[in-house]
């Protein structure tokens, strides 16, 4: 079914259109701050950055210290006297940007492994299966770690760090969608004329793949900015002064409970961005199986 | 003795991408000992009626829009799940197309009989004694002609084949004693010997207890073998109904006959298939005949409201060409 | 060994003592040392026929009979554990091992439901068997408006999903794939079973139609005799793996020789008959590690017992091939004629 009918389906009912706007809402001035950013960084221009924002995330003011959330600030000034909301909406990008290339990469990578281990089978789902299986188990966390403390503390690497971790899930449903098409008559129509197994995973396995794990790598963008938040949280995201929204969270712990906005603040919006993501997959599991 | 009266009947499906009318304005009875068939293709209606009948629709998204649903001179279609659970199984008993979805897989066969006697004993307050149940249960089995029934009374679902399950199916039926049975193409997915073999025992069954059932199915020429009468559903609409022997050996409504002329009775030597052309949509079918865009017969009349029943012939055509009338 | 000749012109296919056993369950280390015996099930014994062009084979059979992987055999999607298939004189090979097809064989299958991709656009549907061919470009779009319009589905349906069709639309789509690399011999499996009667008229005629301008050979697979008695030229009945009777349709469908057959047809209810024979008794049996002889015996009600010890030759009798002990020459001689 079109996206239009699918959209109209999700704004139909109340949960899947609040996470349908919190969602679009998120990427959405992620792309457009992202792009200025970008474009800003590229052309020596930084300031593009903040042109849409109210004031210089960066900048600090220490007589606007610790002010509580009000019209002027929203969300209230951290330490340095910056307003929190600017440097939420400054720092969205780079959460928008991992989830996307985190699930992405989960997704290619896994469909890599998932895919033939599924369709060929035998000695080769043996041993994508058990590579698979031995990357399962790796803690998150203590990659992050171990990949940043060899490397460096920049985004590339926590990136990377949690690609490898999530790929594992994604090869798992690949390989269970592979088996369950491959027996379908439209693969042996496909052999029938003469169509070599690649062409017969790329054509025919892939877009169905796909459409099933929709809504679960919706639910899943939430779920790695939830973990991209813990690892900057924990220390291993990108180094101040760069706003980011879990290092946020960690540093406004200092302040808390008193100033409690400058905690809170930003983890409000992690939790509210994961949970439009999980309704909004959700609402597509519903409306992509037909189910009323 | 009345057992269904089904009247004026009406069933939608409200899903998120429109109204389907599954039903509209069904009405038919069934008799003590009486089969009545109700035959129809996909999107005719007739499953929902099957599940209307035992109370087993989801709604939502099925709604029924009006009518009633009398089961030996009580109105079921309101009541309560708890009130329709008591006439569940002693009242009304069901039997489905998949066999393997029909029988609960962790027990052995002796014992689901056996909870059906379990749960007739308790309705008409006499005491459960679980080994005359399951020699009784044994005795059914036999009944209905299954080979080595003792063996046959240890085993799990699994473990016997799908005509087994409906003959179980059936000794259950036996067992419950009900007074209407629903059956909605039990025969469907069983081989055409083991089909003739159920057939026979379904029919020795309804005469042994004196049953009204309600055999729904596509197959015109199973209904004609099983039914005393048919009722021809198309686009949710009894077409024709009557005796089986009339509705059979002289077929009024032009569904009806273009549905006999599709089977295949010849050789293809003797020329194509008499088809019905095109296929059932539901849509634009307000205010006119169902039939009409595919009728070999229609004319502009057809399209002037909706067709009512006409008493031809010692049944009801619902067909202008029988009589120029139409439902209010 | 018998064989059925066809009377037309060119034969597309000859089948020769075709089996196929699969393993039933696994054999895991413990079984391997044990030497627990391997099970095995025998889909296909020593099938054997021929069919040419313009002319229809059916194979009649119920639900075990084995002709479905008889068909999957045929157009190699199963590698047989013995005998031939030639197409036209050229060996056919397993598809998985050998993807030098180019569409001379097709196959429609039974359910419409999973025979095209639900993701996929009708037109490249229809065009897939032409991806290897070389055909490309406005050759390949007029080919497969060619196959949408002899099956008689409108041309705007190419630009639609798979997954919107109907049944019937879905079955029409399947022919229309099937047809569209011009192949000499279609295999259809149960086209038409899961299809409402009225949609199945249709196709029947289309199908039959289509033959006819096409000569294309087509093996019909079913459970229905009445399709059999419309589409056949010649019909083979299938019992458990094994071809017990075969011949020109007229000859097995109207004066059927085998028990079996003879108790398939009687059980079929015919529309306007208002009573059912129960002919046959019992169930089938398992497949697995069949008894030797022949595999009706259990159930037939004129077994002897040579039925029970060695399966029976195929006897020519009347223009037919029937493989029963009743045609056995000694066996008429000692008990008297057949039935």
């Amino acid at each position: 079914m079109g996206i239009l009918s699918v959209i109209r389906q999700l704004a139909s009912r109340p949960a899947p259109l609040l996470g349908l706007i919190i969602v679009s809402a998120f990427y959405g001035w992620s792309i457009v701050e992202g792009l200025l950013q970008l474009v800003g960084s590229l052309t020596h221009n930084t300031a593009l950055g903040w042109v849409l924002l109210q004031s210089n995330p960066f900048t600090p003011s220490t007589s606007n210290s610790l002010l509580p959330p009000s019209f002027s600030h929203l969300m209230g000034t951290d330490d340095l006297g910056r307003d929190i909301w600017t440097r939420v909406l400054y720092a969205a990008p780079t959460d928008a940007l991992v989830s996307g290339v985190v699930v992405g990469g989960g997704i290619l990578v896994g469909s890599l492994i998932g895919i033939p281990a599924g369709y060929i089978g035998g000695a080769v789902e043996e041993v994508n299966m058990r590579f698979t299986d031995l990357f399962l188990a790796f803690p998150a966390l203590i990659l992050a770690v171990a990949i940043e403390a060899t490397f460096g503390r920049q985004l590339i690497y926590a990136i990377l760090a949690l690609i490898i971790v999530w790929w594992p899930s994604y090869a798992r449903l690949f390989r269970a969608e592979a088996l369950r098409i491959k027996n379908l008559r439209f693969i042996d129509a496909a052999l029938l004329s003469g169509l070599p197994d690649r062409s017969i995973m790329a054509k025919h396995m892939i877009p169905s793949s796909l459409n099933t794990m929709v809504s679960y790598a919706t639910i899943d963008l939430g779920n790695s900015i939830l973990v991209y938040s813990i690892l900057c949280f924990l220390g291993l995201g990108i180094p101040a002064p760069a706003p980011e929204w879990g290092s946020m969270t960690s540093l406004g712990l200092y302040y808390f409970p008193q100033w409690w906005w400058y905690s809170l603040m930003p983890g409000f919006v992690i939790t509210v961005v994961v949970i439009g993501a999980a309704l909004l997959g959700d609402g597509l599991r519903d409306v992509l199986s037909g189910g009323a | 003795m009345e057992v269904l009266h089904v009247e004026g009947l009406s069933v939608d499906y409200r899903t998120g991408g429109g109204t389907l009318h599954a039903l509209k304005g069904v009405s038919l009875s069934i008799h003590e000992g009486e089969i009545v068939g109700v035959v129809g293709e996909s999107g005719s209606g007739k499953s929902t009626l099957a599940l209307a009948v035992s109370r087993l629709l989801r709604t939502p998204p099925a709604v029924q829009r009006e009518g009633s649903i009398t089961f030996r001179g009580t109105e079921i279609s309101q009541m309560r799940p708890s009130e329709i659970d008591e006439v569940r199984g002693t009242g009304i008993f069901m039997v489905f197309q998949d066999p393997f979805l029909s029988l609960n897989p962790l027990m052995r066969v002796k014992d689901q009989i056996a909870e059906v006697i379990a749960v007739r004993m308790k309705r008409s307050s006499a005491p459960f004694d679980r080994s005359s149940a399951e020699a009784e249960a044994v005795a059914h089995l036999k009944t209905v002609r299954i080979g080595d029934a003792e063996d046959i009374a240890e085993r799990y679902p699994h473990q016997i084949s799908g005509g087994q399950i409906q003959r179980v199916m059936l000794a259950m039926a036996l067992a419950a004693r009900p007074q209407l049975l629903v059956a909605d193409e039990p025969t469907t997915a069983l081989d055409v010997t083991t089909q003739a073999q159920i057939l026979a025992v379904f029919k020795e069954i309804v005469e042994k207890t004196k049953m009204g059932v309600l055999y729904v199915t596509h197959d015109l020429a199973v209904a004609g073998v099983i039914c005393d009468s048919m009722a021809v559903l198309y686009g949710g609409m009894v077409q024709e109904a009557g005796p089986t022997e009339k509705i059979l050996f002289e077929p009024k409504h032009p569904y009806t006959v273009g549905l006999m002329d599709s089977i295949p009775s010849k050789t293809k030597k003797e020329g194509p298939l008499t088809a019905i052309r095109g296929a059932f949509n539901p849509q634009g079918l307000e205010g006119i005949c169902s039939f009409a865009p595919r009728c070999p017969l229609a004319h502009e009349e057809c399209r002037r409201g909706v067709p009512a029943q006409n008493p031809v012939d010692g049944r009801t055509v619902r067909c202008v060409n029988y009589g120029e009338n139409y439902e209010p | 060994m018998v064989r059925i000749t066809s009377r037309r012109q060119e034969t597309r296919l000859e089948v020769q003592e075709l089996t196929k056993r699969f393993s039933v369950g696994r054999r895991g280390l413990w079984d391997r040392v044990t030497r627990k015996r391997q099970k095995y099930v025998r889909a296909v014994g020593g099938a054997t026929f021929v069919v040419g062009a313009g002319e229809t084979l059916v194979i009649l059979g119920e639900s075990g009979s084995g002709k479905t992987t008889l068909g999957r055999l045929i157009v190699g999607l199963e590698k047989p554990d013995s005998g031939k298939i030639a197409l036209s004189g050229d060996a056919v090979l397993p598809v998985r091992e050998h993807r030098t097809q180019r569409g001379r064989l097709q196959m429609v299958f039974q359910d419409p439901g999973s025979s095209l991709d639900p993701f996929m656009k009708v037109m490249d549907v229809i065009a897939e068997p032409l991806t290897r061919s070389g055909i490309s470009g406005s050759a390949r779009t007029e080919k497969v408006d060619q196959a949408v319009d002899s099956v008689g589905l409108d041309r705007s349906v190419l630009d639609r999903r798979a997954s919107e069709l109907s049944g019937g639309q879905k079955q029409r789509v399947s022919v229309a794939r099937a047809i569209v690399s011009s192949p000499e011999v279609i295999v259809l499996d149960e086209p038409t079973s899961s299809i409402d009667v009225s949609i199945q008229a249709q196709v029947l005629n289309m199908l039959v139609r289509l033959q006819q301008k096409n000569h294309y050979a087509y093996v019909l697979i079913t459970h229905d005799p009445n399709v059999a008695s419309f589409m056949a030229d010649s019909v083979a009945v299938m019992y458990l793996g094994k071809i017990v009777e075969q011949g020109p349709a007229a000859r097995v469908m109207l004066q059927p020789k085998h028990p079996y057959t003879q108790a398939l047809l009687s059980s079929t209810p015919r529309l306007h008959e208002r009573s059912i024979p129960e002919v046959i008794k019992g169930e089938p049996p398992s497949l697995i590690n069949l008894p030797p002889g022949c595999p009706y015996a259990p159930r037939c009600p004129y077994a002897i017992k040579v039925c029970g010890e060695r399966e029976p030759e195929d006897y020519e009798v009347e223009g037919a091939v029937v493989s029963c002990y009743m045609y056995d020459e000694d066996v008429k001689r000692q008990f008297g004629a057949a039935p």
